[in-house]
């Protein structure tokens, strides 16, 4: 029975572990929805069969649980499944499978993609179809060992090309069945041997209601509980460990193995390359937190600015920064490129304030006073030498931070020097369309921006000269009749919109005539880069001035924090075009909604508190885990330890302020009669206390220390209370014991005097048993000594009442 | 024979799965510090802090054990006999999983026994079954209990030492009743004379040197002549087993003899005293006087299980005089070579030889 149910169990978990292992290797992404539902079935139907492959008929055990059977192997009735075809079949299969996993591994490669990405594709691929494999082919205890290693492949396989939140529950779900399946697989191999004694008589203590049984409820608690050890222990490691390195500073060492898997990845570039293919990685590292102070309501849709690019290079289809002019206010402007205006001017210790804005606002209290400027506070998690100087949708007007310059380039990009790898805190103060925050501002009072000068102009109109001339036409196509630039601009993003596709899986390779070619003509998906790219050349084919812009979109609301978590996955970019009157205005034609955006929708409203919580630990996970690094861990040691150093001061202080107190109230009462009489006194009391206390110690649980060991402890008093209760109901009686005589001698005498107290030899007996036996009394004694209690308890045959 | 938890050493060590483990947790650390994928940190956590909580687990199911070893009193060579070890598990709270319970002999360990659960405050009894070839004085130096619970990653254990020396008795053999025909009827011969005992022995006519006291007087009023009545002898049966224990050299072969004779005199000591005899053995320069009973056996078997071969000098041939028998039926046991005078022995026995009757 009990090797019935441990086999029962032992194929449920190993079940259970492997299809978490499947599970977690489809939900990397890399597989597409036909898969899992090929797979998942395979292996349902497979678990059916298990049954009768490997247990059905016969016991582990044999038939009874003493005997030990023979090997499964002999056992395994199912004539299908020892048909030696069968397994011959499998393995043709597995050849066949083996050697297209190869030829998909070496021949689909295609410049431009990473082959480091297919490696661990198909490898993984592989291993589903070895567990499957060895589902269908399971005859003995090692086809269990090759599937508890195969499923932890796919975890560490999924570790190591996924950090998505789900990672985590599968990861503690597949701890706790490890647990549960690698225990039992133990007990089975254990049980099989010969000198296992299955069923030896397990004798526990009256009433204690032990079971010898194996499996247990309480079996199962306690693998749970020293999983729930494990996941405790695993944090604590996971913390503690030192961190060598992380992915975002490799070591050169590092390359290969920090590509292994990887997609490509989202975030900020000095470049913005077209001619790449492959899958996007929605990488979900945190950048930065920000939050609007002073707004009541965050604002829907926010466009996190850094950096613009200006040139687009035809022959390698990448857009590029304008040449890199470092200015600062202690620097000397660069020669070739004069803009003042890309100058933060420091105006305190903490407070920056842009060249051209450095009139208007002389102090901190200025740009506050001002209600056109809406402050943001930024936390970026990790910062790079150059820590880049955020800003919602138009360049930052001043910056309150704690930096020694910041410094601007030509595209209305900052920079401020910080430690490599730490955090970093700074409040903006920037323009924010009005539309964009619900609250109503002052009428605008600034005066309109200048226009851009002719070398500029130049500058963001400029075009490729391999470009072919559909998009021209294409423009025109858009904007004809439209007159004003904003209305053209406005034209162009609808119709990029609305007839062009987006997908963040660019898995073909660009045409010979380039992506935006492929793009815009030959209707290929294409993500926001394509978007924002295909806007920009469209409007300076129509002579607009127009530039990339990139950055962050909105990210994720927090609100727990009222922050907006912004997070590598929310990389994007969009068009820049200058419209007179207006300035730098930004639009956005990539059609994709942000999360706050979408249509609300029954079950959306209805979920949203299960929502909200997700997004929680969303956040938790990825602030937490994904984004934790040597930085992190250095700043987590240094609370620990000025923690520490605070509750020892604390803790000190106090024991310093008790002394005192005490010395000084000491001082004062020493010095009278009535101290003196009452230490008189309290020493009296003490020796007294301490006098009892010995006694009380020979009689007690410390005689045995004081007198060799010879007399019996608390435990061995207590064991033998009845004895003493029998004793004092016997003296009630008039018979009472004398110091000279035994036990056995006081229960000869008893017994003499009176026939019907004869089973006092019978406590005497157990007794003896207990107390100098070491022994433990059954139910039954238990029982048979209460009794005789109870009756001397009550008067005998011929007493009338008590003496 | 108490329980006792006292530790001597300890067993740690890494099984085959554990060592994989170990191994593939070096690999999977090398991935994490390559990549600093903190994914991949927090599955070489989870390995090793698995590890870690196994050797936790493992160390909790072998905490306060306490254990007690029956071994029967009386063990034969060449016979199995059952030791039985009580495991008891003091915890109050936890139990104890998957624990190998052996017994260490002489310095080595046992084939043990497996217990897969020992509830809290419980106690198992497990029964080892030995067979000990050779006679002597062995000791059962400890008890060895070890557990690769939860996940067979440690083979974890401690010898918990309570040494315990027993004595095997040599090997009993059973003695062929043709071969031993002879001996028994002369010494029932030797018994059945007359004497000043109780039992009747015969009637004979009355002789000059008779005792007046035992004539039958009612039997000579019938007969109408003097009869008197004969009793047998009042003595038991009495067999002095004479071991010689002498030897030339102590070589193999000469030692497989010198076995040999020793279970030829154990057997004919068990039989005798099987029988309701009185036996006296007497070997080298100790004699132990005759008795009856399984008392008397065991003290003989005991003197036979620590007899030692000796050598020409050291030797002593007291037992060769007359008198040793005190009127017992004497029998001569000798390994390597039979003595020119055999003196009052009524059977002499080569050890070598008839050793495996």
């Amino acid at each position: 029975m009990e090797a019935s149910r441990l086999n029962m169990w032992l194929k449920i978990l190993t079940f259970a572990m492997v299809f978490l292992g499947v599970v977690a290797i489809l939900l990397t992404g890399y597989f597409p929805a036909p898969q899992p539902l090929i797979v998942i079935p395979v292996l349902v139907v497979g678990f059916f069969l298990w049954e009768s492959k490997i247990h059905s008929g016969t016991s582990a055990f044999g038939s009874a649980e003493h005997a030990i059977g023979p090997s499964e192997r002999e056992h395994s009735p199912g004539r299908l499944f020892r048909h030696r075809a069968y397994s011959a079949a499998w393995y043709i299969l597995t050849f066949i499978f083996l050697a297209w996993c190869c030829y998909d591994l070496f021949s689909e490669v295609f410049p431009g993609e990473d082959v480091t990405v297919r490696i661990p594709m198909t490898a993984m691929r592989l291993s589903i179809f070895l567990q499957i494999f060895k589902v269908y082919n399971a005859k003995a205890d090692r086809d269990y060992v090759h599937m508890f290693v195969l499923s932890f492949f796919q975890f560490v396989s999924c570790a190591g090309v996924s950090v998505e939140l789900y990672v985590l529950p599968l990861v503690l779900l597949y701890l706790v069945v490890a647990m549960w399946a690698l225990t039992l697989f133990h007990f089975r191999k254990q049980l099989k041997a010969p000198e296992a004694v299955v069923s030896a008589p397990v004798v526990a203590p009256a009433g204690k209601g032990r079971s010898g049984r194996l499996l247990t409820r309480g079996f199962f608690t306690g693998t749970l509980l020293a999983s729930g050890i494990v996941a405790l222990l695993t944090a604590v490691i996971f913390i503690s460990f030192p961190r060598s390195a992380t992915s975002d500073s490799p070591l050169s060492f590092q390359t290969f193995f920090g590509s292994l898997g990887r997609r490509l990845s989202s975030g900020l570039s000095d470049y913005v390359d077209l001619n790449i293919a492959g899958i996007i990685n929605r990488d979900p590292r945190p950048v930065m937190r920000v939050a609007f102070p002073t707004l009541q309501n965050p604002p829907h849709t926010v466009l996190w600015r850094w950096a613009a690019m200006h040139r687009y290079d035809a022959k390698r289809k990448r857009w590029r920064r304008p040449d890199f002019s470092y200015a600062s206010m202690r620097a000397k402007p660069s020669p070739t490129v004069d803009m003042p205006a890309n100058i933060f001017i420091r105006k305190s210790r903490r407070f920056f304030v842009a060249a051209s804005d450095s009139e208007k606002y002389n102090s901190i209290e200025d740009v506050r006073k001002d209600p056109e400027l809406v402050p943001q506070q930024y936390t970026l998690f990790y910062t790079y030498s150059k820590a880049p100087i955020f800003s919602a949708f138009t360049p930052p007007v001043a910056v309150e931070a704690d930096v020694s310059n910041i410094a601007g380039n030509v595209d209305d990009s900052y920079y401020c020097r910080h430690r490599f790898g730490g955090r970093l805190t700074y409040t903006v103060f920037s323009r924010i369309p009005r539309w964009i925050i619900s609250r109503p501002t002052a009428p605008r009072t600034m005066e309109s921006p200048p226009d851009l000068d002719e070398e500029k102009r130049r500058l963001y109109t400029r075009l490729p000269r391999e470009l072919n001339h559909r998009f021209g036409e294409l423009a025109k196509q858009v904007t004809g009749g439209v007159s004003s630039d904003y209305k053209k601009a406005q034209a162009v993003r609808n119709y990029l919109s609305m007839h062009c596709q987006y997908s963040l899986d660019l898995t073909q390779r660009p045409g010979r005539r380039g992506p935006l070619y492929d793009f815009l003509f030959a209707n290929k998906p294409g993500h926001c880069e394509y978007f924002a790219s295909a806007m920009v050349i469209l409007m300076r084919e129509l002579g607009v001035p127009s530039r990339l812009a990139y950055g962050y979109s909105t990210g994720r609301w927090d609100p727990e924090r009222k922050t907006f978590l912004v997070r590598r996955l929310d990389a994007h970019a969009w068009a820049e075009v200058f419209v007179r009157g207006r300035g730098w205005t930004h639009f956005d034609p990539t059609p994709v909604l942000p999360e706050h955006e979408r249509p609300e929708t029954f079950f959306s409203i209805l979920l949203t508190p299960l929502t909200n919580l997700f997004r929680v630990c969303e956040n938790q996970w990825a602030e937490g885990v994904i984004g934790y690094s040597r930085f992190r861990q250095k700043a987590a040691f240094r609370f620990v330890v000025a923690g520490g150093e605070k509750v020892y001061r604390s803790i000190k202080q106090c024991a310093l302020s008790a002394s005192f107190a005490v010395s000084r109230v000491l001082g004062r009462v020493t010095s009278s009669v009535l101290f003196r009489t009452l230490l008189a006194v309290g020493a009296i009391a003490l020796l007294g206390a301490l006098a009892a206390a010995i006694v009380r110690l020979r009689r007690g649980a410390g005689s045995r220390l004081l007198s060799g060991g010879r007399q019996p402890g608390r435990r061995a008093r207590l064991r033998v209370k009845f004895y003493e209760k029998m004793l004092r109901l016997l003296r009630q009686r008039g018979m009472t014991k004398q110091p000279a005589d035994t036990p056995l001698e006081f229960a000869d005498r008893v017994a003499a005097s009176r026939q019907p107290l004869s089973d006092v030899r019978i406590v005497t007996d157990l007794y003896y048993f207990v107390r100098f036996g070491n022994g433990k009394l059954t139910p039954e004694q238990s029982r048979t000594i209460q009794s005789v209690l109870q009756r001397l308890s009550r008067p005998l045959p011929g007493e009338s009442g008590r003496d | 024979m108490g329980g006792h938890r006292k530790k001597k050493s300890r067993v740690l060590r890494l099984t085959s799965w554990g060592k994989a483990l170990l191994l593939f947790s070096g690999v999977i650390l090398f991935a994490a510090l390559t990549t600093g994928r903190n994914v991949i940190y927090l599955v070489f956590s989870l390995m090793v802090s698995f590890m870690l909580v196994s050797s936790v687990v493992a160390t909790i199911s072998l905490h306060r054990l306490r254990f007690a070893r029956l071994i029967p009193q009386h063990i034969f060579s060449g016979r199995p006999f059952v030791v039985q070890t009580t495991v008891t598990n003091d915890k109050k709270l936890f139990s104890s999983f998957s624990l190998m319970v052996s017994n260490i002999f002489n310095q080595r360990e046992l084939k043990g026994r497996y217990v897969p659960k020992l509830p809290a405050e419980s106690s198992v009894c497990v029964a080892h079954k030995y067979l000990i070839e050779r006679r002597g004085r062995h000791t059962f130096h400890g008890i060895r209990v070890a557990t690769t619970y939860p996940v067979e990653l440690f083979l974890k254990g401690y010898v918990a030492t309570q040494p315990e020396t027993i004595v095997v008795y040599p090997r009993i053999v059973k003695l062929n009743l043709h071969f031993l025909r002879d001996i028994i009827s002369e010494i029932e011969d030797q018994v059945n004379r007359p004497g000043l005992g109780t039992d009747l022995y015969g009637f004979r006519k009355y002789q000059n040197d008779d005792d007046s006291r035992f004539i039958n007087w009612k039997l000579s009023a019938k007969t109408r002549d003097l009869v008197v009545t004969k009793y047998c002898r009042e003595e038991n049966l009495k067999v002095c087993v004479v071991f010689d224990n002498l030897l030339h050299r102590i070589d193999e072969s000469s030692r497989e003899k010198f076995e040999s004779a020793v279970t030829l005199a154990a057997s004919l000591c068990s039989f005798f005293i099987d029988r309701g005899y009185k036996v006296k053995l007497v070997s080298g320069d100790k004699g132990i006087p005759y008795g009856e009973g399984d008392e008397q056996l065991y003290e003989i078997l005991e003197h036979l299980a620590l007899i030692e071969p000796k050598t020409g000098e050291e030797a002593s041939t007291d037992f060769y005089s007359p008198g040793i028998m005190e009127s017992g039926i004497g029998l001569l046991v000798y390994c390597e070579e039979k003595p020119r005078d055999i003196g009052n022995f009524s059977h002499v026995f080569d050890g070598a030889k008839t050793g495996g009757m």
